[in-house]
């Protein structure tokens, strides 16, 4: 059965099809919602609420094609609201940082471990613009910010990324 | 961890390709659904039929206001009564003597006019009244047509007379009623006298 058939058999409230969607998306966003929330716990919560929430709501969907696209928007909506109530965020972006001269780590882990170190914001939109692929437009739009702001939040991102990973990266 | 290098479209790729193992978070999806369906699926209980009519009731009843006074300002039932009686004579006092005022300026005022009536009338009146007399017994020193003219300008200004004396009677004597008067009494002495000359 492909996605478009579990989506209409989700609207339809089937169980087996939901969870056949469930197992289908779950890995991809949760690495999202892990990788802008820094928090596995607060990732699986997101995860969670995202897939009632959209559930609940899937007779809005008007194009069952869009249905990743739009849980992927409702769990970086999630996400970029936990990190931006949390409070000791930065203590967890220090300790990334700190984790990072860790000499036993795996090349992708160590660049996890980098991106997690960047400030909520930077991170966020790093996420999103350089491995989701969404434009600055859309960034601005999900974010609530400028576009302006979206670029800019990149470009520290990336120069950030390029100083700590220096030592990895060709040129 | 490896030495080997890598450019930056690499790493993007590698983090792309990187996904997590997300925690089995089924279980807990399907309990929230599956009380999200019991909830929708529970029955909706009727109201009791009765109880508009109680709403309605409740809604129709005056409101009971109550001021609650302090003791301090709390007045006696009987010193209500005693400053309502008060008031009660006071404005019957106020409205006995404005009428007695009023009756005293209408008398004055009728009075008045009697006077202003007689001042203008009174002699004119003799005179006229022996000049007309006169007209009457000698009828012989004026012409036929002298005569008609003179009885039917008269006529007309005693007419005139009768007229504003009936509008008196019935709508009060006024200044320019009595004015209207005078002239008319004036012209009737000033046609005996042109008579009389004529004679």
């Amino acid at each position: 059965m492909n996605e478009i058939q579990l989506i209409i058999q989700c609207k339809a409230n089937d169980r087996a099809a939901q969870k056949a969607l469930y197992s289908m998306h779950k890995d991809k966003l949760f690495t999202i919602a892990y990788r802008i929330c820094n928090d596995f716990d607060a990732a699986s919560d997101i995860l969670q609420e995202a897939f009632i929430d959209a559930f609940k709501g899937i007779n809005s969907l008007k194009e069952p094609k869009f249905f990743y696209a739009w849980i992927k928007k409702m769990v970086i909506r999630k996400a970029y609201n936990y990190v931006t109530k949390k409070k000791d965020v930065v203590n967890l972006e220090e300790s990334a940082a700190a984790n990072l001269s860790s000499p036993e780590r795996g090349d992708t882990d160590y660049i996890e471990q980098a991106i997690q170190s960047l400030p909520y914001k930077s991170r966020t939109v790093f996420v999103m613009a350089e491995i989701e692929g969404f434009s600055h437009k859309e960034i601005a739009a999900e974010l609530d910010i400028s576009v302006g702001t979206s670029k800019s939040q990149l470009h520290y991102a990336k120069t950030k990324l390029k100083n700590i990973l220096s030592e990895y990266l060709v040129g | 961890m490896s030495k080997a290098k890598m450019t930056y479209e690499e790493m993007i790729s590698k983090l792309q390709a990187q996904t997590y193992i997300a925690p089995d978070a089924w279980d807990a999806i399907e309990t929230d659904l599956d009380l999200n369906d019991q909830v929708s699926q529970l029955k909706t209980h009727k109201a009791p039929e009765d109880l508009w009519d109680k709403i309605d009731a409740e809604l129709d009843e005056k409101p009971n206001i109550r001021v609650e006074v302090s003791e301090k300002f709390r007045v006696n039932p009987r010193t209500y009564v005693l400053v309502g009686l008060l008031i009660l004579v006071s404005a019957l006092i106020f409205v006995l003597s404005r009428n007695n005022d009023t009756e005293i300026s209408y008398s004055s005022e009728v009075i008045k006019t009697e006077i202003s009536t007689k001042s203008i009338e009174g002699p004119l009146n003799n005179e006229l009244i022996q000049a007309i007399s006169f007209i009457n017994e000698n009828d012989f020193l004026y012409t036929a047509k002298d005569k008609l003219d003179y009885e039917k300008q008269m006529k007309k200004l005693e007419a005139a007379e009768k007229d504003i004396r009936q509008m008196q009677e019935q709508y009060g004597v006024d200044k320019n009623s009595q004015k209207m008067l005078a002239k008319i009494e004036r012209e009737k002495a000033e046609l005996i006298k042109s008579m009389i000359k004529g004679a």
